[in-house]
């Protein structure tokens, strides 16, 4: 059950080394196809759902804070879900911002690679080819920030990075499938149960975002704690509500609910 | 025929890795053994060497262009001895002293500040002295780099591969490099030989000018050399008399050339 | 191989042998039960198990150093290391090393069986787990 996620900003080159280290390896693959399913699991518009994945929250774009949170949440459960099932080589569906360090899932950036591709950029010269590459990490680095409080480019966020450059795509296919092999990555039972953690997580922070806002969710061993914000004289109710919503979810061991006060909510407030 | 530098922040297994892929290759390995050759031919002691290739120029060394001498220096022998082959390099900013060799693989290994600062306390430091100390270099190589050749060090498109060493063991480590040394991209043909020494050339020939004239050019390409000068720079009886110098010292070039008032290329020394 | 699983549970803590021996015999294994790590080595020495289950942090000698003699004695032996420390890094040394399993303390007797089983497999001698999920 052993997981490679890819990121690159180059989405040609990167399906075309996902697949083929895929094919190599024996391994699944979940791609942005998979956008598809969670639209009709959770009836999402599936373009709006896509959209959520690149655009951050606007009312001039009609997609507003509250539902952007509730979209990307849906697609962290499924993307989880997928990932505890079976061995997998999964990319496009930012997976690498929210799983975190798991010790059988491999994060691999790709950067680079700007000349091999076979069509737009392929026949533009160096300059524009910079340009264009530059607005759009500045683009996916608002998004990233502002969806997980990560830059996507940050060499920190993953376990390997390859430059495109000089590595041809499939000497990458080779590296990749290579590093799988090694006995570190093999899944075990602690790894499959952090990873478990982290989907149960998902699965209360997603059903409690249907309804709520300022949610954060953590769990470890089947216990879930649910930390919130609010006014204080409406602490006890969105505690109650939580408790409640959350108890759907199957699989909590224990649910702890940590409350903060929403200063500027109460400083508002206090003004009127 | 492998040429390799390996980059690291302090602590980061670097070492441990470099000593292994030069192993299991065959190939020489240095890193302040290029401090102490260029010491001994330059004499200029290791202690300023090691200062202008680590820390960041100093508010009055930016005006003054010593550290782009001794860098020069340097990358006079880093050349040297790479236009031999078979080496890996793990000391300082060799992706950026070599960046214009494209045959040579830049790796980087990442490692997180925990890690890192555990290994430093094996060292008999405090955790607070260990962090800080890390801290402090990575700063240091960060505006240096800055400074010197307006990079970040981890900027990943410096380097062909970047390996956190936390996921990979260190022999993890040592054979993704190996695989990723023995691909075509980094083969060493007779191409890249040829171009090596032309580099050397380039940097050998730089040596000579560097004090006097900082801003002159030098392309040099199957050892014909071209100076990119000044109209100025070119006419004065010291430049010439360096260029007669660099003729009788460097007998592997076949040409040399003088360009005034030409911009300089952008794959000069 | 005999169709008796032979099975031998290393742990410094007295109730965490007591509380699993139990538990795996009703599987059809036979469990050696040792609170002594220097004991259990001379055991292994002795007699090739089937499965080691080891803690790893004890005081006169680690899981991993009993990981590493047990592969030397028995290369087919099935390790499983059990930890109330567990740290990722520490996870991956130990599968790095040749661990087939690696968990974290606490955990429920059922998922030690449901690892056991899958050694087992692995070993060629599956067991069926279905009895016990109907327990």
């Amino acid at each position: 059950m052993s997981v490679l996620i890819l990121s690159s900003e180059n989405e040609e080159l990167e399906n075309q080394i996902a697949q083929k280290t895929a094919e190599r390896l024996g391994y699944t693959t979940l791609d942005q196809q998979f956008y598809n399913e969670i639209a009709k699991k959770y009836t999402l518009d599936s373009k709006k759902l896509m959209d959520a994945m690149i655009i951050t929250p606007s009312f001039l774009k009609r997609m507003p804070s509250k539902q952007w949170y509730y979209y990307l949440s849906c697609v962290e459960v499924e993307v989880l879900a997928r990932l505890l099932e079976d061995n997998c080589v999964c990319w496009g569906l930012a997976a690498h911002l929210y799983v975190a360090v798991i010790s059988h899932v491999l994060k691999v950036r790709l950067i680079g690679g700007h000349s091999l591709m076979s069509s737009g950029q392929g026949n533009m010269d160096e300059g524009k080819i910079k340009k264009i590459i530059a607005e759009q990490e500045r683009s996916r680095e608002n998004w990233s920030m502002t969806a997980y409080n990560r830059k996507e480019a940050d060499p920190g966020l993953y376990d390997m990075v390859i430059n495109l450059d000089q590595v041809q795509p499939d000497e990458a296919v080779d590296t990749l499938s290579t590093t799988m092999g090694y006995p570190r990555l093999k899944a075990m039972t602690y790894s499959k149960n952090n990873l478990a953690d982290r989907a149960l997580a998902a699965r209360v922070k997603n059903v409690l975002l249907k309804s709520l806002t300022d949610i954060q969710v953590d769990a470890q061993n089947g216990t879930v704690v649910v930390t919130t914000a609010s006014v204080k004289r409406e602490k006890s109710k969105k505690i109650d509500t939580i408790k409640k919503i959350a108890a759907q979810v199957e699989g909590i061991g224990y649910l702890e609910v940590h409350w903060n006060k929403d200063m500027l909510t109460e400083a508002a407030m206090s003004y009127r | 025929m492998s040429i390799i530098t390996i980059s690291r922040g302090s602590s980061s297994m670097g070492k441990a890795v470099a000593e292994k892929v030069a192993a299991k290759l065959e190939c020489d390995i240095f890193s302040r053994d290029l401090l102490f050759k260029t010491s001994g031919r330059f004499h200029v002691p290791q202690k300023t060497l090691e200062k202008a290739i680590h820390d960041a120029p100093g508010i009055f060394e930016r005006y003054s262009h010593t550290k782009k001498v001794y860098l020069t220096y340097i990358r006079a022998i880093l050349t040297e001895m790479v236009a031999g082959g078979n080496i890996v390099y793990y000391g300082l900013a060799g992706h950026l002293l070599l960046d214009k060799l494209p045959h040579v693989l830049k790796v980087r290994i990442t490692a997180n500040l925990d890690g890192r600062v555990k290994r430093k306390m094996t060292e008999g430091f405090s955790e607070k002295k260990a962090r800080d100390m890390i801290l402090a270099d990575d700063d240091q190589r960060k505006k240096w780099s800055r400074k010197i050749y307006d990079a970040d060090p981890n900027d990943c498109s410096l380097y062909d591969l970047t390996v956190c060493i936390d996921k990979l063991s260190v022999e993890n480590a040592v054979d993704c490099i190996c695989r990723c040394a023995s691909r075509k991209a980094f083969e060493s043909t007779s191409d890249c030989v040829r171009q090596s020494k032309d580099l050397s050339l380039a940097w050998n020939a730089k040596v000579l000018l560097v004090e006097s004239f900082p801003d002159v050019g030098i392309t040099c390409e199957y050892g014909n050399l071209l100076i990119y000068a000044t109209e100025k720079e070119a006419h004065t009886t010291k430049f010439k008399k360096i260029l007669d110098d660099i003729k009788k010292e460097n007998y592997d070039i076949y040409n040399l050339e003088v360009h005034t008032g030409l911009p300089v290329p952008a794959n000069a020394v | 191989m005999s169709n008796l699983l032979e099975i031998l549970l290393l742990d410094d803590e007295a109730i965490v042998g007591k509380r699993l021996k139990p538990a795996l015999e009703k599987m059809n294994c036979n469990v050696e039960v040792f609170q002594d790590p220097q004991l259990a080595v001379g055991r292994i020495n002795e007699k090739e198990f089937d499965i080691v289950v080891t803690d790893i942090y004890m005081d006169d000698m680690d899981g991993m150093q009993v990981l590493d003699i047990v592969h030397e004695k028995s290369p087919r032996t099935k390790v499983i290391m059990i930890t109330g420390y567990a740290m990722i890094s520490l996870a991956r040394d130990a599968m790095e090393k040749g661990a087939f399993d690696f968990i974290a303390k606490p955990f429920k007797p059922d998922d030690l069986r449901v690892v056991i089983a899958k050694a087992a497999k692995a070993l060629g001698s599956p067991i069926d787990l279905n009895p016990l999920t109907r327990e």
